[in-house]
This record gives C-alpha cells, structure tokens and sequence, in this order.
C-alpha cells in the first residue's frame, strides 16, 4: 500500500510539471495541483503551513523529485543540480539578468551565484552587459540570431535576444510614428517596421520584459480589424494597442 | 488569528472583488505611495504653487488608459486635500451632457462638491470652511484684543467658529465681509455673497444651495432669500449669471487661500463634438478667468491624442498639456505593495504574513515580466484568490452578473446618500433614452432610436412616433422637469397640453423627480396639471427607489463607457464589459419586469396595445444642433 501511494505522488506531481511545462512548483501549487483524491487521502490542504505540507509529502517524492529551499519559499521540483536549473531557465528566458534569474530559482543566494560562475568559468553561459549596465546572461548555443526566413510565429520558440541594432530601430520609428505623443499605436509601429511578426514580437517582449516600454489597452472601437490584427495580444489573451516608451533608447 | 478565521474573513470581504474606483469620494481601499508617484506629486506640487499665487492660468492634464489608477489618483488627491498645509478644496466632476447649459453644469457641480460632508473636523462641508474663513478675517480685524485671543483659541484649538458667532456677531461681520470684499474685487456679485452668507442658518440653508447651484427657486425660497426669482430669465441670463457666480467664487477661494481642484473624470463618455467643446469652454474660462480654481482633467491616453486633440481649440490643448502626466503601470514590487495593502484592509497581519494566503514568489513571478495596469493586478490576484478559497478553478463571471453587481452597488451608494445625487434632468434623460432603446422585442412597443427634439429643448427632451398596427402613426412627447418654480412646471406641462391638442391621438409622458416640490398650494399648476391629465397625459412622479434607479443606470453607462467595467474570462482574459453586453444587461434588468423602476414609464407607452415606436423623421439639422442623444451606447464607438 505504501509503495502505491509513493509511485502514485511521485508520478502524479512529474505529471504536473509536465502540464506546466515548469521544472518545480511551490509547495502550494504542487498541492493544489494535484488531483483532489489523494490531496484527502494524503489530508493535504494549501491552507495548512508549508512545513506541515513538506512533513507529509516528502516520505512520498521518490528519487526522480527533490525540495528546494528557495530565497522566499519551498519548492519541490526535479531532482536537478544548480548548474541544470540555471541553464533550464536561461534557455526559457534567454537575456535575463542575473539578479532576476537568481529571484525565479528555488535556490538560495550564495549556491546560485556559485553555481553560475561555475558556469561562465566554463563559457557554457556568457554574459554581456545592457546600456544601462545589466548583466544578461544567454547560453552559448543560443547566440547565434535566427535568421528571417525562420518566420517561427511563437515568441516563446524564438530563442534570442532582440539585438541593440533592433531596439535603437524600434524606438527611432517610435519617435518618427508617435511624433511626441505617449501613446503610439502599436500596429503602425509594425506597419513602419515592415519585420516578421516574429522578430517584431521578439523585440517588444524583450523592452517589454526590461520596462522599456509599457503596453496599454487602449480602445478597440477606434481600429479596423487589419489594425487589431497588427496590435499585440500576450500569452494571456490580453489585446494592447498602444505603448508608451517608458526607459531610454537602448 | 487562526488561518481559517482568515480564510472567512477574506471569503466575506474579499479586497480584490473591485477593481474599479468609480467615485473618489466613496473610496475605501488604500493608497499605495510608489504607484503613480510621480503623477501624485506632481499635481501636489502645481496646487501648492495655486495656493501661493491663486492668479497662476494653469490646468493639468492625466493621461492613463483604462485601468490604469485614474479615479484611484483623484482619489489620493482628495485625501491630501485637508492634509496639505493649508488645505484645499476638491470637487469632481462626471461628464456633461447638456452643452447648452455650460455654466449652470459647472456651478451645479462645483456646489454639489463644496456642500458634501467634509472628510475633515471642524466644518461640516468645504463651504462651511470657506464661509468661516471670511468670519474670521473680518473679525480679526475688528474685534477687541479680547476677542481677537478668544478667536485665536478657537482656531488653535480645530473648533467650528461658526458655532461660537451670536446672531448680533454675525450680522456686523456680514456687513463687513460684504463691504470688504465688494470694494476689493469690482467684480464680486453682492448677490452671491448675500446669499452665501445666509448658507449657515439652518432654516436657509437648503434655499441658499438651491440658488447657488443656479436653480430655479420656489417663489417663497426666493422671498426668504430675498432674491430676485430666476423664472423669467433667459438661458442666456442665467448662463451669464451662473459664470459671475463662479468668478465671485473663485475671488473667495483664491482669497481666503483655500483653491478648488475640479476633476474633471470620465471624459470618454462626451459622445458629441458640442460635449467636447463645452468640455473646452469650461476649462478656458477656469484657467484663463476664474481665480483659484485648478482644472486638471483625466483622459484615456488614445483617445486624448486621437479625439479630444482633433476637435478641441489649441487654446485648450495647449493649457492642459503644459502639465501632463502619464500614469504607469506597476513593477512587481509595486504589484505585490498593492496586495499587500488591499490585505490589509480586510486582515491584521503581521509583517512576515503581509501576503497570506498568497506565496510571495508566486506573485513576483506573475508580474515580474513589464508593467502591469493596477486593474491587472488586482484582478489577477482576486483570481488567484477565488481559487485558493475555492479550491477549484474560479468560475468566470458573467458579464451580466458583473453589470448586475456594479448597478446594485451603484444603487444601494445612491441611497445610502441621496442629498449628493440632486434632482437632475439630463442624467433622467440619459437614463430613460437608455432604457426605451434597449427594451427592445419583448414588449408591446420598440424603439429603434430617440431623438430631442429641434425646438422647445428648453421643455421636451425626447419624442418619437408610435406605430400601431394599420392605424394612424402616433407623436410621443417626453417631458422631464425637476424645476422647483411653479412657473417653470407650469411652463412645460404647458408644451404637453400643447402636444394633446395639436393632435388628439398624440400621448406625452410627464416625468418629475418627486423630490422636486409640487405643493398643493400652486393652485394653477395643480389646475394645469389636472387640465394636462384631463387630456390623456400621463404623469409620473419618481419615488426614491425609482430615481435612485434611473441615476445608477446613467452613472453605470459613464462607467461602461470609460471600460471602467471588467471581468475576467474563462480564458482568464480581463477584459471591459462591451456597450453590446450593456444593453443586453439593461433589456435584462428591466424589460417586463413589473417592478421595474421603469414601469409607469411602461405602463404609460404599453398602454397603446401592440404598438411599435419608430423614429420621427430625423430632421437634417439635428447632428449639427445638438447631441442626438441619447445614442444607443450599441452603436457608439
């Protein structure tokens, strides 16, 4: 009966992560996560404290899951070296800086800073630095810039980082189309552009995602469909229309 | 506290349900310093340069799109207002609708600000503490060394000077006050001051706000007041006279030190280019005539630069873009200080549980990519929150359901204080032409559109053609009168007896709200009235319920307008109810349902049999003349 339950939890929160496409969940989310039968029969609630949650869930992780004790909280995850974690995420986030990245993983300080100059020592991860003096850290694979013909329409497959060329063009044909104003239309800033939608998407995320730029709503009633079809909808569903430019050109 | 009791208590008052401000004075959540801070004190500091040089032509500007903490800014503003040394008064303006009565709309709403109960001690409205402010000034300068260390106590001490001041005290500082101010600034009204000063004796105080508002006073009021009645004057006069009356406030204010800060909010709802040019007209002569009066305006940022830029004078443009501020949206510091604060409304936590039930890395990653709008934020986190206490996944809610809950707020806000929400036509006009275009298929009459007529404004504010069947086509007038002057009503159910007997068949609804006076002892209005019945007219007058009904229905389309209503999808997409699901929501409420606060309306155009009300022939002027409201908000861009 025990060895029933431990392959069932540990498979179970493996499938989770596989549905989240995540590499580790906070100890509530793995809880509400899982499927209410054996959340009863385990008498899990995300009500009860982290540690009481770990006290019932751990006997049951297996080999192939381990707890994390992050910075702000308790994850559970696969059973991953640091050096593994850091290279999982900097390939879904390509860029990052390395003070953000070392807030996303469930690693305390001092063994992720390890761990990463572990990896620059070896050249596995390079950094290089932002205008604005961030450190932004790519793996050496994914240097090399796609080239256009590659029109893949997923933000998320396109992996790499909009180049200083293109976010200096972007920001020029901004103050070109926008003319002043603090609220410029999305769409003609893709029309003036003339770039895949990937690359245009690319770069919008990446100033989007350093708070160069801040995305708004704006009014739909005001634009054709050929409009709205050039605006921007995220990974939420979520229309913007215009944007305003928040940092300095980079 | 336990972790359950917490639970309860954020299932029973959970922070996050309201993402929407809808009106700074009713306001309750927290303000989070970092968001906006920039915008908030920047408008902080230009009211502090108008408190030094009440002279300064200056206006602002606040550019955000929707969601993006507008109201919630006008909203911190008016906190400030009696924290900030000294203090200002603060006044908040909902769009209008009437261009013709420019100035009546801004002295109306300017009062109805400056008579609202203060959000701080000793005076109980900011016209109180503008009229204890020149008590004191005069009695300052008169009153012997004794009584001036006794008014000096007074004030050290935060006490209401008002309630110190014998009769014989008030009538020598009237008197000097009068004489002060009149022989100071030629173009003081000594009608606004006498009537101003009669504004604190308790059995002339709701005339003299009548009257300083620019209404139409009852002939006994006006007698008490002693003042001229209005009832002759034309639109003209009584917009020229309600702009002295501004001008004269304006030299108190800028005087006594106490500026008014106009908010002027919601402007997506001016539908007409007439709206947006009285929109303009008000904020040129507050900037470049009136003294100590700050017009700041909040505009969505698209449709400033596509709309209000296009349509209004340079002039205006110009004034209120020399300080403008953009609103941004919240870092994921920001966004978790916010829920930390909306938490805090509801729990007493310690510091190290500020975000329970949430985790806090979770959050951090749910907006650590860009900016998000506080309207995001908060309904990103209710969510999240309605999962947690759920345990399952948190059914979306309806637009309907959304409509319904924001309509029953707004109502219940309207009852709970019906003095701030006067009688007033053009929101009962807004409000009837939404509800007769939208109640639409079910009923024994159909309206494609409404439409105010090209003559007689002044009297009737819509009329239609009713269809019946083979027979003949039917006039339908619509008349709404809130005057309290028996001349005035007498005036329009003159236009409706007119309407009888132009044509017999012809039906015109007399609409009032009942809080507007129709005593018996108007013996020819009564007569007029019975003559106007006598002849096939329909009256009906609003109870409580009914206006508190009709005013939230039009404050709720300002609302949707503004994409001030949201919801969040079963895709998890938050997005603003549409004008579509808006008048699905209104054919919902209130068609056949016979308790409806429309039902005399009903019963009053139902009573034709099955009918079906068209459109009059829309004359070719009509867009060039006015709003051709009200516009079903399904066809409104």
């Amino acid at each position: 009966m025990d060895t029933d339950r431990l392959v069932d939890v540990e498979q179970l929160v493996l499938a989770l992560l596989q549905k989240q496409g995540k590499d580790y969940l906070t100890v509530k989310q793995v809880v509400a996560g899982l499927p209410s039968a054996p959340r009863k029969r385990l008498g899990l609630t995300t009500s009860q404290p982290v540690a009481a949650l770990l006290r019932q869930l751990t006997p049951h992780l297996g080999q192939r899951l381990h707890v994390y004790k992050g910075s702000r909280s308790s994850y559970i995850g696969r059973n991953l070296s640091p050096e593994e974690l850091i290279v999982g995420r900097i390939r879904q986030r390509p860029g990052i800086s390395s003070k953000q990245l070392g807030t996303q993983l469930p690693l305390m300080k001092k063994p992720y800073l390890t761990a990463l100059n572990a990896l620059l020592k070896t050249g596995a991860v390079v950094c290089t630095l932002r205008d604005n003096h961030t450190p932004c850290l790519m793996l050496v694979d994914a240097q090399v810039p796609l080239p256009e013909t590659a029109s893949v329409e997923s933000v998320e497959s396109v992996a790499s980082v909009a180049s200083g060329d293109d976010r200096l063009a972007f920001k020029a044909v901004y103050d070109e189309v926008g003319q002043g104003s603090d609220f410029v239309r999305i769409h003609r800033l893709r029309e003036a552009l003339e770039w895949t939608r990937a690359r245009f998407e690319r770069v919008l995320m990446d100033l989007r995602g350093d708070y160069t730029v801040e995305l708004h709503g704006g009014d739909p009633s005001l634009l054709t469909a050929t409009d709205l079809h050039n605006s921007y909808m995220d990974e939420h569903g979520t229309l913007f229309i215009t944007l305003s430019w928040r940092g300095r050109s980079s | 506290m336990t972790v359950d009791r917490r639970l309860d208590l954020l299932k029973q008052q959970n922070p996050f349900a309201s993402s929407s401000v809808g009106d700074p004075w009713d306001g309750h959540y927290p303000h989070v310093s970092s968001i906006n801070e920039e915008a908030f004190a920047g408008l902080c500091h230009l009211m502090a340069q108008k408190t030094h040089n009440p002279a300064l032509n200056c206006a602002g500007l606040i550019l955000g799109e929707v969601g993006s903490g507008k109201t919630h800014l006008l909203g911190r503003i008016l906190a400030y207002s009696t924290q900030a040394q000294p203090p200002f008064a603060f006044a908040y303006i909902q769009p209008i609708e009437d261009p013709e009565q420019t100035y009546r709309y801004l002295l109306r709403e300017v009062m109805v600000n400056l008579c609202r109960p203060a959000h701080a001690a000793p005076y109980a409205t900011q016209l109180e503490a503008l009229l204890a402010a020149i008590y004191i000034e005069v009695l300052l300068a008169h009153s012997r060394l004794q009584g001036t260390h006794k008014l000096q106590i007074i004030q050290r001490d935060n006490l209401n000077v008002l309630t110190y001041m014998r009769p014989p005290v008030f009538a020598y500082a009237q008197a000097w006050a009068a004489d002060l101010l009149c022989r100071t600034y030629p173009e003081m009204s000594a009608r606004f001051l006498h009537v101003l000063f009669q504004y604190r004796l308790l059995e002339t105080r709701a005339a003299a706000v009548s009257w300083l508002k620019g209404d139409l006073l009852d002939p006994a009021d006006a007698d008490r007041l002693g003042v001229p009645e209005r009832v002759q004057a034309s639109a003209m006069r009584l917009e020229q006279e309600a702009r002295d009356m501004l001008i004269s406030l304006g030299l108190v204010l800028a005087r006594y030190g106490q500026p008014l800060i106009l908010c002027f909010d919601r402007l997506e709802n001016l539908e007409t280019e007439a709206q947006m040019h009285a929109f303009g007209k008000m904020i040129e002569f507050l900037v470049d005539t009136a003294k100590g009066m700050l017009p700041i305006a909040c505009v969505r940022g698209q449709q400033w630069q596509e709309r209000f830029r296009q349509v209004l004078n340079q002039h205006v443009t110009s004034r209120l873009e020399t300080n403008r501020f953009t609103l941004q949206g919240c870092t994921a510091e920001q966004a978790l200080a916010l829920v930390r604060s909306r938490l805090a409304s509801v729990l007493d936590a310690e510091p190290a549980e500020a975000l329970f039930p949430f985790d806090a890395a979770e959050l951090q990653r749910m907006f650590q990519v860009g900016f998000h709008s506080p309207r995001v934020v908060i309904a990103r986190v209710n969510d999240r929150l309605r999962h947690l206490l759920d345990a399952e996944r948190a059914t979306p809610v309806s637009p309907l359901q959304t409509l319904r809950e924001a309509f029953d707020r707004q109502v219940q806000t309207i009852q709970r204080d019906f003095q701030r929400y006067p009688p007033d036509r053009d929101r009962l006009r807004r409000a009837l032409g939404l509800y007769l275009s939208h109640s639409s298929a079910q009923h024994r009459f159909r309206l494609d559109s409404l439409q105010r007529p090209l003559t007689e404004r002044k009297y009737i504010d819509l009329v239609g053609i009713l269809q019946s069947g083979a027979s003949a086509s039917t006039p339908v007038t619509l008349i709404i009168d809130v005057e309290p002057h028996p001349a005035a009503v007498s005036a329009s159910l003159s236009r409706g007896i007119d309407c009888l007997q132009a044509e017999s068949s012809s039906q015109v609804v007399y609409i009032r709200d009942a809080r507007c006076p129709f005593p018996p002892h108007w013996k020819a209005t009564n007569e007029k009235l019975q003559r106007f019945k006598a002849l096939g007219g329909h009256v009906i007058f609003l109870d409580q319920m009914q206006a508190a009904t009709w005013y939230a229905l039009t404050l709720l389309s300002y609302a949707v307008r503004e994409g001030d209503i949201t919801l969040v999808t079963a895709e998890q997409q938050i997005r603003p109810v549409s004008h579509e699901e808006f008048a699905a929501f209104i054919q919902h409420v209130f068609d056949g349902d016979a308790a409806s606060a429309f039902r005399d309306v009903e019963a009053a155009l139902g009573r034709l049999g099955d009918t079906v009300l068209s459109t009059e022939p829309a004359p070719s002027a009509a867009a060039s003349t006015g709003p051709a409201e009200p516009k079903p908000p399904a066809s409104s861009p």
